[in-house]
């Protein structure tokens, strides 16, 4: 928990001294008609502060205040970084291929692969849910709620 | 006085009337079931919450009126609440994060074998008490619209701020971690166009940031996404419960014990639901506890007494009830659910507050009247199926997850048929995991969304109105009481910390001057 939290500390110190340099950038108070009128800047400029001065305290108090160290399991174990990675490489090759291929080749293709990585001795119900659910996806989006989804090779 | 009060019952009359003739509609009944049965569900999944199942179905609402949508996304809110507290009695696991305090005496009744006694009671007290608190509702909603219809910019300010700073301190283990993902959420809000002067923001010539980042990508990758990584992660075999399930009637003498308990769980989570930052959650926490304090016998606690389920479970749904109120009539969610179901209206182009609830009685009275009739729902669907639905917990866990990935995906694609929206889920997905992994609440960064555009307008207005005087929030009596209101929420877990450690800190002084003597 502690070296999560110094890291996170430090990542959102970074960005809001990036956030704050990028709102620098935008239009700033002016007077538009004789009337006063606050830019676009004001409210990101005053949110990197008050962001910058959290992630100090957060810095601080994961440095200091170690007596109140929680020992919650916080990394996953090495098969749970797995089943998280496939979870995370499957949606996002499913991103990459569903409008290439469309709808219902690429879902077809996500479930069955990551039901057989999670799960590998039962590859016969996850071919079997695999086709339903992608079938019963397809009458929902495409025939109910007449969603244009990405079509595929086959017009489905 | 008396005229006054005739009156302004009959006009509730009136209204319920009126919302009875929108909710009966062969439509509305089939959203009504359709959000009640989906709600069920939820609950009774672990892993999915009522946020994110609210969330994942806002693109199916697309095609309904926003009537409908909103009979839906309410039926989802309080069904989850029923359905939550059947894994919790059945295999001592939330299906969500109101039923935690359920588990306690529910999984020992039904070690002792009444699992359908708890069951039961869980349900009539969901039902108990999501009716009083639709009563609730309506009572209070109208006066308070009506006060703030009054409100100036400063007001709105000061209420959105209240909302965010409450949830924050009361919503995480920790202030500074809530402070950080509401401020976090605010910064993200402020991708797109800036709502005073045009100006595009952070979008370094995207265009599909020009409207900001989409309400629905963030909240379903930060909750549905997030959670399935963290349900992954863990052991996927699914457990079974054992115990058999009969006598879904609790007898007289488990109603003689929990009457009490179905009373103040139901005020208590009502009152709790209203206020800001708190929710269902904290609702039943606060309920059980209570109950505890001022019971006979509180050493019977968490051996599986019949009052330790009715508590719990009417304040959860109790409470749905009240957060309806600020969104209804202020158009300010309290929690993060209200704030998925406000986003999913401003899709709609509707804004809930006073103007709409003066003039859409149609849909405010349609939504509270579809509430009695989804309670009534619920109860049908948990006393009598309550088997049926207890065997979804038999769906193993490599099937549920991939097929909630590519729902949400789906789901979000759909919205503007846009493809960046989904990759915006996928990267706010892995963001929501370690959130939940480092302990940083996800509900503030969706209120903050949700909020954001209408602080920062009214702030900028109220600063231009005061010419930069910022003691406008402060001499002007509604927005003073609510401005005091959010400081106290964000010094108060401080000065608790002072309190409770004064002795200690008392003592260390006394022994710095020991030392310099």
């Amino acid at each position: 928990m502690r070296k999560g939290e110094i890291i996170s500390s430090i990542i959102l110190f970074l960005f809001s001294l990036i956030f704050m340099a990028q709102s620098k950038k935008l239009s700033g108070m002016g007077v538009v008609g004789g009337e006063l009128t606050l830019g676009a800047d004001f409210l990101p400029f005053w949110l990197s502060i008050i962001m910058l001065i959290l992630s100090i305290f957060l810095f601080l108090s994961s440095i200091l205040l170690h007596t109140e160290e929680k020992t919650g399991i916080l990394l996953p174990t090495y098969m749970g970084w797995k089943k998280i990675f496939y979870i995370v490489a499957g949606l996002f090759g499913y991103l990459l291929i569903l409008e290439r291929i469309g709808f219902a080749l690429s879902t077809f293709i996500f479930l069955i692969l990551t039901m057989i990585l999670l799960e590998r001795h039962k590859s016969l119900i996850a071919f079997i849910v695999s086709v339903l659910v992608t079938f019963g996806l397809y009458l929902l989006f495409r025939l109910w709620l007449k969603a244009p989804l990405p079509e595929g090779i086959f017009g489905i | 006085m008396g005229y006054e009060r005739e009156r302004f019952f009959m006009d509730v009359l009136n209204n319920l009337v009126l919302g009875f003739s929108v909710a009966l509609t062969p439509i509305n009944i089939l959203y009504c079931f359709l959000g009640v049965l989906a709600g069920t569900i939820i609950g009774i999944l672990p892993g999915i919450g009522p946020v994110s199942g609210i969330a994942m179905l806002i693109p199916f609402s697309f095609g309904m009126n926003p009537t409908s949508a909103i009979i839906m996304m309410a039926g989802i809110y309080y069904g989850a609440m029923y359905g939550g507290s059947t894994t919790s009695i059945l295999i001592n696991m939330p299906g969500e994060s109101a039923s935690v305090m359920t588990c306690i005496d529910g999984y020992q009744l039904a070690r002792k074998g009444r699992a359908g006694a708890a069951l039961g009671m869980a349900a009539f007290a969901s039902f108990i008490a999501g009716t009083f608190s639709v009563v609730g509702l309506m009572v209070l909603s109208p006066p308070l619209a009506k006060f703030a219809l009054r409100f100036g910019p400063p007001e709105y300010f000061a209420l959105a701020f209240l909302g965010l700073t409450a949830i924050s301190s009361l919503g995480g283990s920790s202030l500074l971690k809530g402070l950080i993902s509401g401020v976090f959420g605010m910064m993200i809000a402020m991708i797109g166009t800036d709502p005073i002067s045009g100006a595009s923001r952070f979008c370094y010539g995207i265009q599909d940031l020009i409207d900001g980042l989409s309400f629905i990508s963030v909240s379903v990758g930060l909750f549905a996404i997030g959670e399935v990584m963290e349900t992954v992660e863990g052991s996927l075999s699914v457990s079974h419960f054992k115990s058999k399930l009969s006598g879904l009637l609790p007898d007289i003498d488990d109603w003689r014990a929990s009457k009490g308990a179905l009373v103040r769980g139901s005020i208590i989570g009502f009152i709790v639901g209203v206020l800001p930052g708190a929710g269902a959650t904290i609702a039943s926490m606060l309920a059980y506890a209570v109950e505890k304090r001022i019971s006979k016998h509180p050493e019977k606690f968490g051996t599986g007494i019949i009052e330790g389920v009715a508590a719990p479970e009417g304040a959860n749904n109790s409470a749905t009830g009240g957060a309806l109120v600020p969104l209804l009539t202020l158009g300010i969610p309290g929690g993060a659910a209200t704030a998925v179901m406000l986003g999913g209206l401003m899709i709609h182009g509707l804004r809930p507050g006073p103007l709409l609830f003066k003039q859409h009685g149609d849909f405010v009275w349609g939504l509270i009247a579809s509430m009695y009739i989804g309670n009534i729902m619920l109860l049908i669907l948990n006393l009598p199926l309550v088997r049926v639905f207890a065997s979804i917990l038999r769906i193993p866990r490599f099937i549920l997850l991939p097929m909630v990935v590519v729902f949400s995906a789906l789901g979000v694609y759909s919205v503007n048929n846009s493809l960046g929206e989904v990759y915006v889920m996928f990267i706010f997905g892995i963001i929501g995991y370690f959130m939940r992994k480092l302990d940083f609440p996800a509900a503030p960064v969706v209120l903050a969304i949700v909020l954001t555009p209408l602080m920062e307008r009214t702030l900028r207005q109220s600063l231009m109105m005061s010419r930069m005087d910022l003691t406008i929030f402060f001499t002007r009596p509604v927005s003073c009481v609510l401005m005091t209101a959010a400081l106290l929420s964000l010094f108060y877990p401080l000065l608790r910390y002072l309190w409770s450690n004064r002795d200690y800190l008392r003592k260390r002084k006394m022994n710095k001057n020991r030392g310099k003597l």
